[in-house]
Order: structure tokens, then C-alpha cells, then sequence
């Protein structure tokens, strides 16, 4: 009975004191797209939001703002882009930028496109040091190791000569080199930072010799299919 | 070409050996229904995978080793000969090698192949799959490492002097063009002889050049690192500075530990430039409270956090909320965990359950939802598998 | 104050180290920190042989682990094959009759699981015995806060010291602080129990407490001040040991590295002085890497769960510098890969009389052992680098494994870098012998198809048919008595062939004839063996090869030339004491010319060789080996 009641004070304790900090800090932003990062604590204020450019979301994020920590490889910093809208808002997961890898790169532009953000992913939004460098793909296609992709226009590609029925399936991922490193910028289709056991799947819906595997950096949109 | 003799039926000699061999087998069946995948449309999909494997460990008059294949491949092995003070370890696809040191030299959780020649004290390590070699000598309370790595070279010294308390001293630098203090770390302490409270100080030149695979952090010039730890009672403190040897109070962090029967809460704080009112004004800090609980034949825990950043996965300010439930029924248990986080613009919900019939003699068979890696992940993943796992 | 505060901390934490001996999966371990090459266990229980128990080094702690019955055992740990040595840390002693003490402890089965006792707890045969000191004036007393006070008059020391069994002997660990005219006091916080302890004068003179309750024999010819403390109403008092004394297990609940289970609940304990946080993550929480944070227990990361019987894998995750390093159990009861080179600790908690016990996996699967063997070589082959001397070359490896349910059956698989390289299954019944092959040739003088049927009726009719996109290979023969015929169907060389063999003796030396012709190419191929006591020989002239192997007393000679290129090659190797073998060799062609010399050792079970090689410019270390078993 004592346990009873001090576990009811615990969560009483636990639902009603703290839990209405929150409410006092409610965002007070316009709808619009913005981006977060440690420059402004997480919390972006109208100079972090998006311009629409070309029929495309950007935002120009000078590399010196942008604070790098040690990673599994090189340093790695970190940012993502929020949409709002009156009621209801998208948030993408956090995305890496790895530092070695933008050279001597000023600034990074990231992208977005709100229609095909989904909350809690990274779909939706990427930037241009994902379109810097190598891209590799390993998948059950190819016995997990790491192929490297080629980069066609904006995208990288990865074609395995394989015979495929509809139905097939394989897992799949995306990363930096060929020992996964910097592990930070593995991608699973859905977010970076994809650990072990975190990938993506590919059901073939219709027969063919080979599969093809997309992904396109500007907008974190990994696929694959059957050609 | 083969020249043996002709009348040889059986064609590989094996010989009838003073070693042996003890295997032991795993397979595992898993069904996966996964609902998370082929983003933007989230269609069901079902996935069945197995795993077999083999591990079997060898015993023999001078040496011992182990094996282990997984499906048709041959994935790791290990050998240990061992003749008088003279040991050789054979290493394929294994994580091996240490350093033992306070810093943290090199740092291994991959597997490699090469080899480990021990004489006596001295350790000599050799990897064929990373560009590194280093001797190491392990005294009593004394350690001296020499790595190479192309065109750079490692030295590392270690001492304990152990008297009423243990004092520490570590330095490790790294050779490459002139010789300059810039290119080491160094690191003075000052330890209870059961590390339960302690200073140390790091002292990271601004020219150390270490490789990828290394626990020693140069992002802080000077580091002071305290803790006094005592069974109902902690705390710590680390004071850092940034590469510049400035900005102490953005970077310095410090904690409170409490156990108390009940319950136990955990307070810290990083940065004193800023403070406010208002939590939104505390700048990054984290206030943990964790109460273990044993109720209605349910036991697990519950944990109320709040902090900035509130999570892993969440930069902003937040609540972490989480509950775990664990149950049995004889053979049969069960298991589950929620997390909620509500950060300023984003509340991230997510479950894992698990339930689990044991009771075989040499078996389980799992049924699971979702994605228990609530560190990396704080999304639900719409994934339900079902897990038949035997051994032999 | 805060010295004194700081000297009762350190005491109290001193004395609950882990033990020396504990009972793990039930059998007992037994371990050991000392920096040695190798240390050996000896005991009652393998007739005090120094050499026939070699422990094993776990990160500088000396372990071992045996199976035993419930009994009372004494033993010592003998250094590097000559030192016999104590336990520091053993649950008793006993007088090992030449001076000296040896580790003891009683193995005591209660409700099915074993428990060490210590000795002269249970069995009063050997109970230490204590000399109580009759005329003593009051030096020891326990003063109001629950601190132990020893006081000590030397007047012409410069400074002393208290070493005992609460802080394993260490001289230099606890001073005594000087109380005025020529008195010293040790002010000392110890839980109850029975303490040697000895005064260290001016950091050299080891002295005996001339106002001690008791004294015992020191195990050097010396004596050891004797305290006890007791406990009565929740206070402490101090005394002589009491003869009625039956306390069990002074020292609480100790907690063995590794896994282990205390009343029900399964503990994780592990060492890592330089982490500064330690979680521990498994398929009990879904590898979640921060979910189940240990707790630092006097320098020890511990923590404990309640679990379910079944079979677990787990790992440490040490926060080291603010980096996450995951790291596998040194002390895990198993370990499995992690399918990333490393490994996982893994256990199988199971449910025996009511309560829950560890398992070791292997336990569990012993009976197949007999019907498997095998054998495993490797190449590591380094190249020599300016820089950082050996550079990592290559490194092959193959594994050949045979499975021999039966008799009748037979199976064998070859593993090579990374897929199965070749196989062989083979039926043996009464009189025939069936086999499959693939990629592996038959072992004859000439080598043919790689894979295929084989077919022996009474080791006198032999067929092995292959296949080919086109054509069927086939080889037959026929034997009677000493003699053979061959004909081979694009078997040897894609072409057809007619061969003959002849086995004779002759003044005691074992001759084996083989020749034949290649139709197509109209060539002729040729094998003579020897074989003697002492010697033997092997020549052979095969597709426009000759090659020689002789082996006299172990020596070895072997050259080839061909005659196509004039390319040759030649190698030598002499044995050396018994085991060992030195080797070189030259060879030479048109492209390179490549040279080598070498050392081995050869045992029966394995060899482990090393060769220094060059080819053109370049300088190759290769460490290769093979073990059988």
C-alpha cells in the first residue's frame, strides 16, 4: 500500500510540476520552413527560415556556424529542417554533415521540400555535402559489402545485374565508405545515423535482371527498383 | 602437381590428433512483417531471414582457438599458440588488441585479421587489415606503447604510483616531422586506490595528430576532471576548456548523483554562461529521476527526465518520459517499454514489447514489435517479427 | 580530521575486494593478479604437481576454472613453473608444514549449489591456531565513532606504518600518526571479523604488536598480531579471538567479475578504471546502448537485473573520454561473434531446484565432438615497409572440416576465404565406396578433374566420371594385385590418356612405377617413388615438367625444371633438434625470380612456420600454420 501511494505522488509528481514547463515554451513561429541546429540552440527564429528558390526550399548555412563535433570518423555537426503549418508541423530527424568531406566548402545549402517530408524521418530534406564525395550500397543483393555508386546528374546510382522476381525482397543501405564510416551518415531511407539492424527494404513488384538503387541527396530519397 | 602415393583412396590426410574440437550450433528463423518501409507509400512488407552458425572451440597440446562460420562463409577464427614465455595469436575478423590506458590510445570494436606475438611482457601487434603495428610492454603499474602508422609514430607512457592514493601520469606523443610539445596529450591524476573519488588533469596539444580508432579526445585543451563517488552519494565535475584553451564556463559541466533506497535522481549541468528563471534560460542541464517499482506481479521502472537537449535524437529542451514493464508466467514472460519525449516543436512517442516462451531445452521463440533502440530511434517502427531461435 | 576521515574510507573499501576462489557455473575458478608469464595451480587436487594446471591470462588476471567435488582442498599458485606462492586473497589458510601457508577452503554443496566455506568454520581439525597474549597492557580500543584505535610505542622510530590482511599487506598504504611521547596511533574502520596485522618501522622492520590480543605463525618463521572484532548490540568491541567462534561468511554478499546469480538476481560486474560511465546492453533490452546504466562499486561497474530463464547475449558500453566503446565481458561464461569480428558474452540462465543458475553454453553441446575433425591452416603474409616496418599483406586461410557420423559415412567440407572452397561426401558400404567431389581432385600422381563421382568396388575396380559442358571426363582402372591400368577420358588435361602403374619390392626398398601416354599430344608422362627405411624418393616427368623429391633422415630436397620456359625451382629443408625445421628455397622463370628461407616448429598437432621471402625488390614475411584436430 505504501508503494501504492508513493508511486502515485511519483507520477503524479511527475505528470503535473515539470510537465507544464512545456507549455510556457511553445513555439511562436509564422507557418514556414526552418532550419535548427546548435547556432540557435535547436530553436530557429525567423532568420533560419527557408527561401523558395527555383520551385525548391533553400537555406544557405555558413560552415563556420555550424558546430562540429569528433564522430567515428572526421568531425560531424548537425541540423534539421521544421516545417510548420497552422496545425500541423513536420519535423525531420536529425541529419549529419560531415565535415572532412565539404573540403574547403564555405557553405552548405540545405533543401526541402515540405509535400514529401514525413515527421520524425529524413525524407524530405538533405543538403549539398551529401552530394559531395562517394556514395557505396551494400544490401542482401550483394552479400553486404559496400559497392560504390555512380553519380548520375544530382543522383547515385547503383546497378547489380541480378535475376529478380516480383516479390523478392532484400535489405538495404546506404554509406560513406567501405568500412561504413563515418557511421553517423549511413542512411536507411528513413533516417541517418541508421544503426545496426536499421535498413532499408526493397520488395521487387515485378520481375527483371537487374536492380537499380537511387538515392538523391537533395531530398534524403533513397529507392530502389527493378529495370 | 600432387606427387603422393598412388594407391591413396581417401584423399585428405587427416591426422588422429592429441587436439579436439567441441562445436556448437545456432539457427535462427525470423519472420519480419514490416510496416515502415518504401517510403512515401508505407505498404506492409514480409521479409524471412535464418542464420546459421557454427562455433567451435579447438584445444590442443601447446595451442587453443576458436572458429566460427555463418551460413557457407568462414567468418572469424582465432588461434592461440603458446610455448614457454613465447605466445602467438592468430587473428582473422576479430576484434583484438587493447591498450589499457587511461586515455585511450587506439580503441578496436571492429574486426581485423593480423596477429599479437607476446614474449613475456612485451606485446607486439600487427594488423594486416588497418595501417598500425605498436609494442606494448604491461608492467606492474607500468605501460609503454610504440605504435607506427605510415608515416607517423605513437609513443605512449603510462605510470601509477600507488601509495595512499594512486597518482597517475600518462603521455602519449605522436612523431611526425619536428619534434614539438604541441603534438601530445598529457595526463596527471590524483586517485583513491579504489577510484572512488578522483581528480585528474588533460592537458591536449593543439598539433596532436591521433588516428580514427582512439578514445582520446583533443577537442579540450585543458580538461580537470573530478568525481567523489560514495555508495548514496556522487558527484563530478569536468572542467574544459575548447582547442583554444578558452571558454571554460560554455564547456564545463557538473553532476550530482543520489541513490536513495527508493529511488535514485541524477541532476547535471553543462555551461555556466547563461541562467535564467525560466528553464528555457538553464542553458544544458539534465534532471533524471529513476524509480524502480514491484507492483500487481509487474516489476521494471520509471524514469521522468527533463533536460536540454532532452534526448539523444532531440536537441531542444524536453521531457523524457519512460516506463517499463517485465512480467513471467512461468515459461512465458513478458516484456515491454514506452517512451515519450515532448521537445518544443516535437513529441516523439514509441513502444517495444516482447514476449518470449522459453522452456525448451535448447530453444525460444520470441514474438516482438517494434525497434527496442530507443537511443538512436524515438519513432515507432511498425515492424513485428517473430523469432525462432535454437542452439545445439 | 579529513585524513583521518579519508584513511577510514580507503580501509573500508579495502577490504571487500573479490575473491580469489569463487564457484561460477559449478565449477570452481580460481584466480590470480600477478605479472608473470605463466602461472600454474597446485593443490590436493591434482597431487600438488606444479606444472599439470596451466592457468589461463585474462587481462592480467591469472584464471582457471575446475570441476570438483565437495570437499576440503589447499593449494598454491606456482609462478612460472618455480614459485610456489599463496593466495593473497584465499578464504583461509592452512600451515603448508614448511613454513609457510596454503590457500584453503572447504567445497560444500547447500541445496544443490556449491558454496566455499572457508576452513576452520566448519571442520575444527583445522583451525588456526592462536596464541593469546596473556600479559598485554590496553592498547587497542574502539572509540566512540565505531573506529578501531592501535597504538604503538616506539620512540625511536622515525615513522610507521600498519600492514595487514585489511589492506592486503601493503607497507606503504596506512600510516600511523604520531600521538606524542614516542606513542603511535592507526585509527582503522573494519567490519567485523578476525585481522592479522603487522608495524612497518621506518619503511623496513616488519615488527609483531608486543600488545596484541593473540599472535599466529606468519608463515615465515614469524609472528602475526592477531585482532578480532566483534560485534555485540550493534556496537563493536575488540578481543582476542573466541574459540566458540561459528560466523559465517564474514565478508557480505562479494560479487564475482562477470555474470553471476545472488538471490535470484543476475549480477553484470566488470573493471574499467579509465570509463567514466558503463552501461550494459543486451538481447535483454534490445542492445539499447543507454538504457540500463552500472553503478561504480569500488572501482568496479556492477549492476543487476531480474531475468527470465534463457540465453543471453550481452555487452558493456564504456563511456571512455565521451566515446562510446562496446566491449564484450572478459569473464562472459561464452561468447558468440557479433557478426562485426568482435564478440558477444553469452550465457543460458536456467531454473535448477527453484532457483536460477548460469549456464555454460558449451555445456550443452559436448556429444557431437567425436564425429568431427578437421584441420585449419593460415597465411599472414607482411610486406616489409619503410615506415611502419610490417605492412599488412594478405592474410588466406581455409578450414577443412570432417563430419564422420558412421562408418559408412563420410563428409567434408572445405572453408577458404570467405566461402566453402571445395567438398567431398562419401558413403562406404561393405565392400563399395562411394564419393562426390567438388573442386577437389583425386590424389593422384597426375592431377585430374576437380569435381565428380568416384566409384571404388573393393579397392580393385576404380571409376571417377566428371563433368564438362560437352564432353563426359571420365577416368578408369583396374587393378590386379601389384598392377594398374588407367584409361582416362579428357580426364588428365582436357585430353585422353593410358596409364599404368606397378608396385614392387626390391632389396627392402618399396618401388611404385606410374607411365603413360596423352594421346592427343602425343607426350608422355612418368612417376617413380622409392621407399625405404630411412629414405624415400619421388620423380615424376609430367607435361614437359620434371620434378624431384628426396627425403633423407628427415632432410628434404625438392627441384623442379621445366622444359617448356626453363624455369626452375629449387628448395631445401633440415630438421633441427626434434621439432624444429630450417627451410630456403630459389626459384626462378622468365618474369621473377623469388627467393625464400625459413624457420617451423612441427609438432604433432600443428606447425607454425615463419618465412622471410623476396620477390624482385620486394621483401615478404609470411607466418603461416596448420593445426589439426
Amino acid at each position: 500500500m505504501k508503494k501504492l501511494i508513493f508511486l502515485s505522488i511519483f507520477i503524479f509528481f511527475i505528470l503535473f510540476s515539470l510537465s507544464g514547463c512545456m507549455k510556457l515554451l511553445n513555439l511562436s513561429l509564422t507557418p514556414g520552413i526552418y532550419v535548427a541546429g546548435e547556432w540557435n540552440n535547436w530553436i530557429p527564429t525567423e532568420s533560419d527560415r527557408m527561401i523558395l528558390k527555383d520551385g525548391e526550399y533553400q537555406y544557405v548555412l555558413p560552415v563556420a556556424s555550424i558546430t562540429f563535433l569528433p564522430g567515428s570518423q572526421g568531425n560531424i555537426g548537425w541540423y534539421k529542417v521544421i516545417y510548420i503549418e497552422a496545425g500541423e508541423s513536420k519535423v525531420q530527424s536529425s541529419v549529419p554533415i560531415w565535415y572532412e568531406n565539404l573540403l574547403d566548402a564555405t557553405v552548405v545549402t540545405i533543401y526541402a521540400s515540405p509535400n514529401i517530408m514525413y515527421d520524425g524521418y529524413a525524407v524530405g530534406a538533405g543538403d549539398s555535402e551529401k552530394m559531395l564525395g562517394e556514395w557505396y550500397c551494400a544490401g542482401d543483393f550483394n552479400s553486404w559489402s559496400l559497392a560504390k555508386m555512380s553519380k548520375v546528374g544530382e543522383k547515385f546510382v547503383l546497378t547489380i545485374d541480378k535475376e529478380v522476381n516480383a516479390g523478392d525482397s532484400y535489405y538495404y543501405k546506404i554509406a560513406r565508405n567501405t568500412d561504413w564510416k563515418p557511421y553517423e551518415e549511413q542512411f536507411d531511407g528513413k533516417n541517418y545515423n541508421a544503426g545496426y539492424g536499421q535498413d532499408a527494404l526493397f520488395i521487387a513488384d515485378k520481375a527483371g535482371s537487374s536492380i537499380v538503387v537511387e538515392y538523391d541527396p537533395k531530398y534524403s530519397i533513397l529507392r530502389a527498383y527493378v529495370k | 602437381m600432387k606427387t603422393k602415393i598412388l594407391a591413396l583412396l581417401f584423399l585428405i590426410v587427416v591426422s588422429l590428433s592429441f587436439a579436439y574440437i567441441s562445436p556448437s550450433y545456432s539457427f535462427r528463423f525470423i519472420y519480419t512483417a514490416d510496416f515502415s518501409n518504401d517510403y512515401p507509400e508505407l505498404v506492409p512488407s514480409y521479409y524471412i531471414s535464418t542464420n546459421f552458425w557454427m562455433n567451435a572451440s579447438l584445444m590442443g597440446s601447446d595451442f587453443s582457438g576458436s572458429f566460427s562460420t555463418s551460413g557457407v562463409n568462414l567468418d572469424s577464427v582465432e588461434l592461440n599458440f603458446s610455448k614457454n614465455n613465447f605466445g602467438l595469436n592468430i587473428y582473422k575478423n576479430r576484434t583484438f588488441g587493447n591498450t589499457n590506458d587511461y586515455l585511450g590510445l587506439y580503441k578496436f570494436d571492429i574486426g581485423s585479421d593480423g596477429m599479437m606475438l607476446k614474449f613475456s611482457n612485451f606485446y607486439f601487434f600487427a594488423y594486416n587489415s588497418l595501417s598500425l603495428n605498436y609494442l606494448k610492454y604491461e608492467g606492474n603499474n607500468k605501460l609503454f606503447i610504440y605504435g607506427l602508422r605510415n608515416s607517423q609514430s605513437d609513443f605512449l607512457v603510462q605510470f601509477t604510483f600507488p601509495l595512499f592514493v594512486n597518482l597517475l601520469f600518462e603521455s602519449i606523443y605522436t612523431n611526425y616531422g619536428t619534434f614539438d610539445l604541441e603534438k601530445g596529450v598529457y595526463q596527471l591524476g590524483v586517485v583513491d586506490r579504489n577510484w572512488n573519488w578522483g581528480i585528474k588533469y588533460t592537458f591536449a596539444g593543439s598539433e596532436v595528430s591521433l588516428p580514427d580508432f582512439t578514445n582520446v579526445n583533443t577537442t579540450n585543451r585543458h580538461a580537470i576532471n573530478l568525481w567523489y563517488n560514495f555508495s548514496k552519494f556522487g558527484i563530478w565535475g569536468n572542467i574544459k576548456s575548447d582547442e583554444e584553451g578558452l571558454n571554460f564556463k560554455e564547456l564545463s559541466e557538473i553532476g550530482i548523483n543520489l541513490d536513495f533506497s527508493k529511488f535514485s535522481a541524477s541532476i547535471s549541468k553543462t555551461g555556466f554562461n547563461e541562467f535564467g528563471l525560466t528553464p528555457d534560460l538553464w542553458g544544458q542541464f539534465n534532471i533524471t529521476i529513476n524509480y524502480p517499482y514491484n507492483l500487481f506481479g509487474f516489476n521494471g521502472k520509471i524514469s521522468y527526465s527533463f533536460g536540454n537537449p532532452a534526448h539523444n535524437t532531440v536537441g531542444t529542451l524536453g521531457e523524457v518520459y519512460y516506463l517499463e514493464l517485465l512480467r513471467s508466467f512461468g515459461n512465458l514472460s513478458f516484456f515491454a517499454k514506452f517512451q515519450r519525449i515532448v521537445g518544443v516543436y516535437e513529441i516523439r512517442n514509441t513502444m517495444y514489447a516482447e514476449v518470449k516462451l522459453s522452456g525448451f531445452s535448447n530453444g525460444e521463440v520470441k514474438l516482438t514489435i517494434g525497434n527496442g533502440d530507443f537511443y538512436n530511434v524515438n519513432t515507432f517502427k511498425k515492424i513485428i517479427s517473430l523469432e525462432f531461435n535454437t542452439w545445439w | 580530521m579529513t585524513k583521518k576521515l579519508i584513511l577510514v574510507m580507503i580501509l573500508a573499501l579495502a577490504v571487500l575486494s573479490f575473491a580469489g576462489v569463487y564457484v561460477e557455473s559449478g565449477k570452481v575458478v580460481f584466480t590470480f593478479e600477478v605479472d608473470a608469464n605463466q602461472v600454474y595451480l597446485a593443490g590436493n587436487f591434482n597431487n600438488w604437481l606444479p606444472d599439470s594446471l596451466a592457468m589461463e591470462n585474462e587481462n592480467g588476471i591469472w584464471k582457471i576454472s575446475l570441476e570438483l567435488q565437495p570437499g576440503e582442498y589447499q593449494y598454491k599458485f606456482v609462478i612460472d613453473g618455480t614459485k610456489w606462492v599463496e593466495d593473497p586473497e584465499a578464504p583461509s589458510y592452512v600451515d603448508d608444514g614448511f613454513g609457510g601457508k596454503n590457500g584453503a577452503f572447504l567445497l560444500i554443496e547447500e541445496n544443490g549449489v556449491l558454496v566455499i566455506k572457508a576452513v576452520g568454520e566448519e571442520s575444527p581439525g583445522t583451525k588456526i591456531k592462536y596464541e593469546i597474549n596473556e600479559n598485554r597492557e590496553d592498547t587497542i580500543y574502539v572509540d566512540e565513532e565505531g573506529y578501531i584505535i592501535i597504538r604503538y610505542y616506539n620512540p625511536e622510530a622515525e615513522y610507521v606504518m600498519i600492514a595487514g590482511n585489511f589492506n592486503d599487506w601493503d607497507p606503504e598504504s596506512l600510516e600511523m600518526y604520531e600521538a606524542g611521547d614516542g606513542w603511535w596511533e592507526a585509527v582503522l574502520e573494519l567490519e567485523p571479523g578476525i585481522y592479522e596485522y603487522k608495524f612497518v618501522i621506518n619503511g623496513e622492520n616488519w615488527i609483531e604488536d608486543p600488545n596484541a590480543f593473540a599472535y599466529v605463525d606468519d608463515g615465515f618463521g614469524g609472528k602475526n598480531s592477531v585482532l578480532a572484532v566483534y560485534e555485540e548490540d550493534s556496537k563493536l568491541i575488540v578481543s582476542a579471538p573466541r574459540e566458540e567462534q561459528s560466523e559465517v561468511e564474514t565478508a557480505s554478499i562479494e560479487i564475482p567479475l562477470g555474470v553471476s546469480v545472488i538471490d535470484g538476481k543476475v549480477y553484470f560486474k566488470v573493471e574499467k578504471k579509465e570509463a567514466t560511465k558503463a552501461y550494459l546492453a543486451g538481447t535483454f533490452n534490445n542492445w539499447d546502448p543507454q538504457s540500463i546504466e552500472m553503478k561504480n562499486v569500488n572501482g568496479y561497474w556492477q549492476v543487476s537485473l531480474e531475468l527470465n530463464p534463457g540465453k543471453y547475449q550481452y555487452k558493456f558500453v564504456f563511456i571512455i573520454n565521451d566515446n562510446q566503446t562496446w566491449q564484450e565481458d572478459p569473464f562472459a561464461p561464452g561468447y558468440v561473434p557479433d557478426g562485426f569480428g568482435g564478440k558477444n558474452g553469452i550465457f543460458e540462465l536456467v531454473e535448477q531446484d527453484g532457483s536460477l543458475v548460469i549456464l555454460k553454453p558449451e555445456e550443452t553441446s559436448s556429444q557431437s565432438s567425436s564425429s568431427l575433425s578437421g584441420n585449419y591452416s593460415f597465411t599472414l603474409t607482411y610486406k616489409y615497409d619503410q615506415d611502419i616496418i610490417l605492412k599488412g599483406y594478405g592474410f588466406d586461410n581455409s578450414l577443412n572440416l570432417i563430419f564422420k557420423p558412421s562408418d559408412e559415412l563420410e563428409f567434408s567440407l572445405k572453408y577458404s576465404g570467405a566461402t566453402i572452397d571445395n567438398a567431398k561426401l562419401e558413403f562406404s558400404w561393405q565392400k563399395l565406396n562411394l564419393m562426390a567431389h567438388y573442386n577437389l581432385p583425386l590424389d593422384l600422381a597426375i592431377e585430374g578433374i576437380s569435381s565428380g563421382v568416384f566409384v571404388n568396388y573393393d579397392n580393385k575396380f576404380f571409376v571417377d566420371i566428371g563433368a564438362l559442358n560437352d564432353v563426359l571426363p571420365f577416368l578408369l582402372w583396374v587393378r590386379f594385385g601389384d598392377f594398374s591400368v588407367y584409361y582416362g577420358n579428357k580426364y588428365f588435361y582436357g585430353e585422353n590418356a593410358i596409364f599404368a602403374g606397378y608396385d614392387f619390392e626390391f632389396s627392402s626398398i618399396d618401388f611404385e612405377l606410374f607411365g603413360g601416354y596423352f594421346v592427343e599430344s602425343s607426350n608422355f608422362a612418368i612417376s617413380i617413388n622409392t621407399n625405404s627405411k630411412n629414405w624415400n624418393s619421388e620423380f615424376s616427368y609430367v607435361n614437359n615438367i620434371i620434378s624431384l623429391n628426396i627425403d633423407v633422415y628427415g632432410w628434404e630436397i625438392f627441384g623442379n625444371y621445366s622444359m617448356l620456359d626453363s624455369s626452375y625451382e629449387i628448395s631445401l629443408s633440415a630438421p633441427l633438434f626434434e621439432i624444429y625445421k630450417i627451410f630456403g628455397g630459389y626459384r626462378h622463370s622468365s618474369l621473377i625470380d623469388k627467393s625464400h628461407i625459413g624457420f617451423g616448429l612441427f609438432e604433432d598437432d600443428y606447425s607454425l612456420r615463419l618465412k622471410i621471402r623476396t620477390e624482385a625488390s620486394n621483401i615478404f614475411l609470411d607466418i603461416f600454420g596448420e593445426i589439426n584436430f
